[in-house]
């Protein structure tokens, strides 16, 4: 089993005595695809700017392949970036610019050259090779600042938030074009993001950060179906969450009594339910094998590809995706009922 | 290493800066009659000597008044050209805007000595209205080029939230228009004076013994002889011009060459 | 915006006026009288005089060397300046302080900064005492009359302009840019040398120029510290005007003097051009 590509212990990093990362823990390993999700000020890009070099933490260490580099500077550390805004050099035209990174490493100014011409066909800009970048349109700038990267084969490569910028189409085209090049290359590639649709469309792993710190790390499916904290439940996908209140006798009551679990089944602790929304039925008459819960329907949002459904179970409030065609039959003030399954129930720690 | 060098190279170039006024200054406060510096010892007795002597005062006066009515009229001429070259496409926009800018890389001594030739022809030459005019043409850019920045496209939408509240063009502007471009005019003003008050090369073509201005007077004398006087003279000059920036920076801010964008 | 031609001409009327009358007007009649010989016939006897005769190219080559050391000079000590208020200077009330005493000379006249440089390098200026008490020379130098003097003078004026023209050039560099240098493997220097000086070369280049055109048109400095030995064409010119009284002549010479100013107002504008280096 080969070492991780990337292995970052302890790592923490403050701005102005205020924490924005705090005790990171982490490990790629090579060809992997990570992506690190979380909303604004999570503290995802700090992390990749302290991997790339270009911040100095406060504490931990930063191995690349084995190697120390907690305190290189950015020109020594065998990765490279892909910035946000391309950072194409202006007074450079494409085949400069990505030919500037072999030409570095001592590589003569023919064969540089070549590996730009090669890098650019993979990216799909053969031909582009004498354009200056401001003749360039968003996507296309985007490709030139890929290829610059990958021209010099790193083992690690860091991309912040690239496709942010491009229009959906685009964004959904380059997701794909990325991945693949990432498994021609078989390079290990660390995608900041804040969209959540992105990160689980691309990712191999995902890294959920929160307020300088990582909450989850796993697949996207596994993070969605078994979120290990609220905030987790609440990012990823839409929740429910609901309050667990502990009887006397150590059972727990969800949605005032709806729902009881004995005390043998509960887990420990003070929790709070999860529950998603594709999971409820919204039916006229119960369903089998679920437990029906009498509702008032009180609102319904169609979004195109599925509907919202704005459920009242007792005193609690639940959301429900269905199918337009489970739509039918079903309207506003209706008594119905919203059927669920206890496997589809899920504990996280601490209070709603 | 290299920025400890770039370090001491700015020390010396800040301090190349500051020399002949700190020596300027020092000089006019000795009080040996021949100039010395280090100034041995401190008397105010050569700044007494220039401000009471009538020469002096009144060129003083001269250079002020010219400055500040230079000022005005620049200032009158520069916002409406302003505002035109702004707002409106015309024909001969950008050949005006050049021109209006233009006296300020065009060499004052042509200048100055067209202005002489021509003024000449037409009797106005060796007057105060001969001098005026040369003035205005050379500090009018400095009026126009802080103006117009401010006359942009967001301003533009105020303007017209005016009319379309009901305000004639003129209200517009006095109550709209004007309060926007205040800072630039100001700083513009302020350095169109600056400009005038300090003028040497175009005034010496239209300046007599009775018409004379700070800088030309000065450029006469140290041709011939330097004392203390004379220091004073240009001490005081250098004393206001001080005072002057130090306003401007607390006012503008002349943090000009202001941090990059992290 | 509504009002159209009327509003422009009513706007416009002043300003073009006065810049008729008392800008363009003057011009045309230098231009004019140059051209003409003083019976009123057209002529081009005093251009051919100023190219003929080697007095002219003698002044224009003192003029153009001195400039052009000026010029160098500044940038050499302009540069670096530039560099430390806007990469180096870290707390800002400094960078401030500093900029207030670089914009300071500009703010009082030519005359009294020449003055205070006819002071110092005098034979027992501060200059020389200095030079004298370091050891480096055994007795005082000349300065006023010689070229380097008017060096000095020249240089001490126009270095405000270029350090203004550099800065300006330097802060407007992405520092995405030297990220991007770094991670792709370039050290500091190599960073400086392939991406930040290329990119601040345009307005250095218009600043280099304006700089120049400063320096060959100036007066008073040369005038005053050359101490009647040493002559720039805008001393020639101004010789014409006050004391021999031939227009013509110095109306060719103030032509010759505009065309030449013109000339490098073109440049400049083709060198800040932003362009592949």
């Amino acid at each position: 089993m080969s070492a991780p590509i990337l292995a970052i212990h302890g790592l923490s990093k403050n701005f102005d005595g205020q924490p924005a990362l705090v005790a990171i823990e982490l490990k790629v390993e090579q060809g992997e695809f990570i992506v690190l999700l979380g909303p604004s000020g999570c503290g995802k890009t700090t992390l990749l700017r302290c991997i790339a070099g270009f911040l100095t933490p406060e504490a931990g260490t930063i191995r690349l392949a084995g190697e120390d580099v907690t305190h290189l500077p950015p020109y020594r550390r065998p990765l490279n970036t892909v910035f946000q805004n391309y950072a194409l050099f202006p007074h450079m035209n494409v085949a400069e610019n990505v030919a500037y990174g072999p030409l570095r490493q001592g590589v003569t100014k023919a064969e540089a050259k070549n590996r730009s011409v090669e890098a650019l066909e993979l990216v799909g800009l053969t031909g582009f090779c004498d354009r200056l970048p401001t003749q360039l349109s968003g996507g296309q700038q985007q490709r030139v600042a890929l290829a610059r990267a990958i021209v010099n084969r790193p083992q690690l490569l860091l991309l912040d938030e690239p496709l942010s910028a491009l229009d959906m189409k685009l964004r959904k085209k380059m997701q794909n074009e990325l991945k693949q090049i990432q498994h021609q290359l078989g390079i290990a590639f660390l995608f900041v993001t804040h969209d959540q649709d992105e990160a689980m469309t691309m990712a191999d792993r995902i890294v959920l950060m929160n307020h300088g710190r990582i909450e989850q790390v796993g697949r996207g499916k596994d993070i969605y179906e078994n979120p290990t904290t609220r905030f987790v439940a609440d990012f990823i996908g839409d929740a429910n969450l609901l309050e667990v209140e502990r009887r006397g006798d150590g059972s727990l009551s969800i949605l005032d009594g709806a729902v009881m679990l004995t005390a043998t089944n509960a887990p420990k602790g003070s929790l709070t339910g999860v529950l998603r929304p594709e999971s409820i039925l919204v039916t006229t008459d119960p369903v089998a094998d679920y437990i029906a819960l009498p509702a008032s329907l009180s609102e319904i949002v169609h979004v195109g590809s599925h509907a919202l459904v704005t459920l009242t179970v007792g005193g609690s409030t639940l959301i429900a995706r269905l199918a337009p065609s489970a739509l039918v039959g079903l309207g506003i003030s209706q008594p119905v009922f919203a059927n669920i399954r206890l496997s589809d129930l899920h504990f996280l720690p601490g209070n709603a | 290493m290299v920025t400890t060098l770039v370090r001491i190279m700015s020390f010396a170039a800040l301090a190349y800066l500051i020399l002949p006024l700190v020596v300027l200054v020092g000089v006019s406060l000795t009080t040996t009659s021949f100039l010395a510096f280090p100034p041995k010892g401190l008397t105010l007795v050569w700044y007494g000597k220039m401000l009471s002597d009538p020469t002096y005062t009144s060129a003083f006066l001269n250079s002020t008044i010219l400055a500040v009515v230079s000022t005005m009229i620049a200032v009158l001429l520069a916002v409406p050209a302003a505002i035109a070259i702004a707002r409106y496409r015309f024909t001969g926009r950008g050949l005006l805007a050049e021109m209006l800018n233009s006296p300020l890389i065009l060499p004052h001594v042509v200048l100055g000595a067209a202005l002489l030739q021509y003024g000449g022809a037409i009797g106005l030459i060796r007057s105060f209205p001969a001098l005026l005019v040369g003035h205005v043409v050379i500090i009018m850019p400095f009026v126009l080029r802080a103006v117009q920045p401010q006359l942009s496209d967001e301003q533009l939408i105020l303007e017209e939230a005016s009319a379309d509240l009901g305000a004639k063009p003129l209200t517009t502007f006095f109550l709209v228009t004007l309060p926007q471009i205040r800072s630039g005019l100001v700083s513009g003003a302020i350095f169109a004076f600056i400009a005038s008050w300090i003028n040497v090369e175009l005034s010496i073509f239209n300046t007599t013994a009775d018409l004379s201005t700070i800088p030309v007077k000065l450029f006469n004398y140290v041709q011939y002889t330097i004392d203390p006087t004379i220091a004073a003279v240009s001490g005081l000059t250098i004393i206001v011009a001080a005072v002057v920036i130090v306003l401007l920076d607390l006012t503008i801010g002349l943090d000009v060459l202001s941090e990059r964008r992290r | 915006m509504s009002g159209g031609k009327g509003s422009v001409v009513l706007l416009c009327a002043l300003p073009t006026a006065f810049f008729a009358a008392f800008f363009l007007a003057p011009m045309a009649v230098v231009l004019i009288v140059s051209l003409t010989t003083p019976a009123g016939h057209p002529t081009l006897a005093y251009y051919l005089h100023i190219l003929a005769d080697t007095y002219h190219w003698d002044v224009l080559w003192v003029t153009f060397r001195i400039g052009a050391l000026a010029t160098l000079t500044c940038v050499m000590i302009g540069y670096p300046l530039a560099w430390y208020l806007v990469r180096v200077v870290q707390w800002r009330p400094w960078r401030r302080f500093c900029v207030i005493l670089l914009v300071l000379p500009l703010f009082t006249s030519n005359i009294v900064r020449s003055f205070g440089w006819m002071v110092l390098l005098g034979r027992n200026g501060l200059i020389n005492d200095g030079l004298i008490g370091l050891g480096l020379i055994e007795r005082p130098m000349r300065f006023l009359g010689t070229e380097l003097g008017i060096l000095i003078g020249l240089t001490y004026i126009l270095l405000p302009f270029i350090v203004l023209a550099v800065g300006n050039a330097l802060a407007k560099v992405d520092p995405d840019l030297e990220q991007a240098s770094a991670d792709l493997g370039a050290t500091p220097a190599c960073t400086f040398r392939t991406i930040i000086f290329p990119l601040s070369l345009p307005g250095l280049m218009a600043g280099a120029v304006m700089v120049f055109m400063l320096a060959v048109s100036a007066y008073v400095t040369p005038a005053l510290l050359s101490g009647g030995k040493i002559t720039v064409f805008s001393i020639l010119i101004f010789q014409q005007y006050s004391s021999v009284f031939v227009f013509h002549y110095g109306g060719a010479l103030s032509i010759t003097m505009l065309v030449l100013t013109l000339a490098l107002i073109a440049l400049a504008g083709r060198l800040s051009e932003p362009r592949r280096v």
